[in-house]
């Protein structure tokens, strides 16, 4: 489902108050915000996918908006939830493998 | 390898499912709670795991970094350790592992907070008509259209909730509630429990132990919020009149359609500013006032700790529920429990830490010995003894109380 343009442009307004900079460069910043972004993405993605998988495999076929509609059961989205740890393990492997010593 | 294995923190075993975040279909439904699409749903329940990870995880990297690095470096530059937070912080801001994991943790907060309000919006005239059709059924919604918000709700949006509390975008608008109580469940990821009502359950749980079978007849909250604590209390005392007030109209407006839809018909909501609430000279026998304070100001905490005294009936109990103080804590874990203070947008929460809370509900006029500093606490949902602590957003609570004698109490 797409969103409406005004709806989109309303709903980019960012809170009031400032914006932190963590890193010397401020272009690291905004990386960084695009990755968290796109991590989330493509989880939810990845998601969609699985649960298409499993409506699929549960009904043999795809009637339109049956995927909207559909709520994992609690151990599904147990599963699921795994599914974004993992995902986020292989995204942000680098930042846990990282030496504090080193 | 072997380096490698001891710098990634473990994971708990695949049966222990206690510390992942809950979908968001596991929330308390009402009629007026926002639809949710698939991919919304999910990206909330990310959103929930990226917190859980960065707290779970990623945190022991920082804590591990902030002893092997960042201290050494301190005491290099300084000849001695850092001797308070504000020089440690400094310390940290200038560590790799620091300012990754804030990053990660600002844009997550950020993006989850862009959703909800996406989310709210791409259906509001829906929820607009819900709610009004639900606060046609009843009298426990009182607007103040006059009102001027404080100050610091305005110019700084409490938790990077885009609007704010109090922006009202017209027409019986409910986006600022609707917003709030899908980022609350997101954000803990439902350890509040099914209602968000954590703190709500916490105060009832601490009467229950302090106070046992006492009944306040007339209970205020003050900054209510939607209502989510207050419904906590109205509901454990159903036969209590139950007022709460809050600032933002579409805070109360959707926050007495939520409550009408869950039968919750003890509780009224004002919109008024909590420092001179349009109660005129209506006496409680209990005002709280539940996280509100660290959202205010200084000068604000003075009026608020007023107004529980001038509006406390005498027998009366005025309970304050709060971030634990930073006081005799390590400098790290200070610096973790002030970082919402710094970097998300919480105006009162680092300065709050440097004031005697209880000092100033003696000096809104509580006797000395009828204040009383203490803590409350009520389960998080999958919470296991000795998991890592989210500081700031789980834990038990510091609670400031204050009473004021009956009459006859006085005079003998």
């Amino acid at each position: 489902m797409s969103l409406d343009k005004d709806v989109l442009i309303q709903g980019t307004e960012p809170a009031a108050g400032p914006r932190p900079q963590f890193f010397d460069d401020p272009a690291m910043d905004r990386v960084w915000d695009v990755l968290v972004a796109l991590t989330t993405e493509l989880a939810v993605t990845r998601t969609r996918l699985d649960s298409l998988e499993r409506i699929l495999a549960e009904q043999g076929g795809l009637p339109a908006g049956v995927v909207d509609a559909w709520v994992a059961d609690e151990a599904t989205a147990t599963e699921q939830a795994l599914a974004h740890q993992e995902l986020l393990t292989r995204v942000f492997r680098g930042l846990l493998q990282e030496k504090p010593s080193a | 390898m072997s380096a490698v294995r001891e710098a990634l923190s473990p994971i708990p075993a695949a049966a222990d499912t206690g510390w992942l975040p809950l979908p968001m279909n596991t929330m308390e439904q009402h009629a007026a709670l926002p639809t949710l699409e698939h991919d919304e749903r999910v990206r909330y329940q990310v959103a929930a795991g990226m917190n859980t990870f960065l707290a779970q995880r990623l945190l022991p990297a920082v804590q591990r970094a902030a002893v092997e690095r960042v201290e050494p470096a301190l005491e290099a530059s300084l000849g001695r350790p850092a001797a308070d937070r504000h020089e440690y912080r400094r310390g940290l801001e200038r560590d790799l592992t620091w300012q990754l994991w804030s990053r990660l943790r600002r844009s997550n907060m950020e993006m989850v907070q862009q959703a909800a309000r996406l989310t709210t919006l791409r259906q509001l005239p829906d929820l607009v008509a819900t709610c009004r059709a639900l606060n046609a059924g009843h009298d426990r919604l009182t607007l103040e259209p006059s009102l001027q918000p404080p100050g610091y709700l305005a110019r700084l949006h409490s938790h990077l909730m885009p609007g704010g509390y109090v922006t009202d975008l017209g027409e019986d608008d409910v986006a600022a509630g609707a917003t709030y109580e899908l980022g609350v469940y997101a954000v803990l990821g439902g350890k509040s429990g099914p209602a968000s009502d954590r703190a709500g359950r916490a105060t009832v749980a601490w009467l229950q132990e302090h106070r046992p079978g006492w009944q306040p007849k007339r209970i205020l909250d003050l900054g209510c919020g939607i209502g989510a604590n207050t419904a906590a209390i109205a509901r454990a005392f159903p036969d209590a009149e139950v007022v709460g007030v809050e600032a933002g109209a579409a805070m109360v407006r959707y926050g007495a359609a939520r409550a009408a839809s869950l039968g919750i018909d003890n509780l009224r909501f004002v919109q008024g500013d909590v420092e001179q609430p349009p109660l005129g000279d209506e006496k409680f026998d209990l005002v709280v006032s539940l996280m509100v304070l660290h959202e205010t100001s200084r000068a604000a905490l003075g009026r608020i700790f007023e107004t529980s005294q001038r509006h406390l009936a005498q027998g009366g109990l005025t309970f304050h529920l709060e971030q634990p103080p930073y006081r005799d804590k390590p400098l790290i874990e200070q610096c973790l429990r002030d970082w919402d203070g710094r970097y998300n947008n919480e105006a009162f929460w680092s300065s709050m830490h440097e004031t005697d809370l209880a000092e100033a509900l003696r000096r809104a006029g509580f006797a000395p010995d009828h204040v009383q500093e203490t803590e409350a606490n009520a389960p998080q949902v999958g919470a296991k003894p000795g998991s890592q602590e989210d500081y700031g957003r789980g834990g038990a609570w510091y609670v400031v109380t204050g009473e004021k004698p009956r009459l006859e109490q006085v005079r003998a």
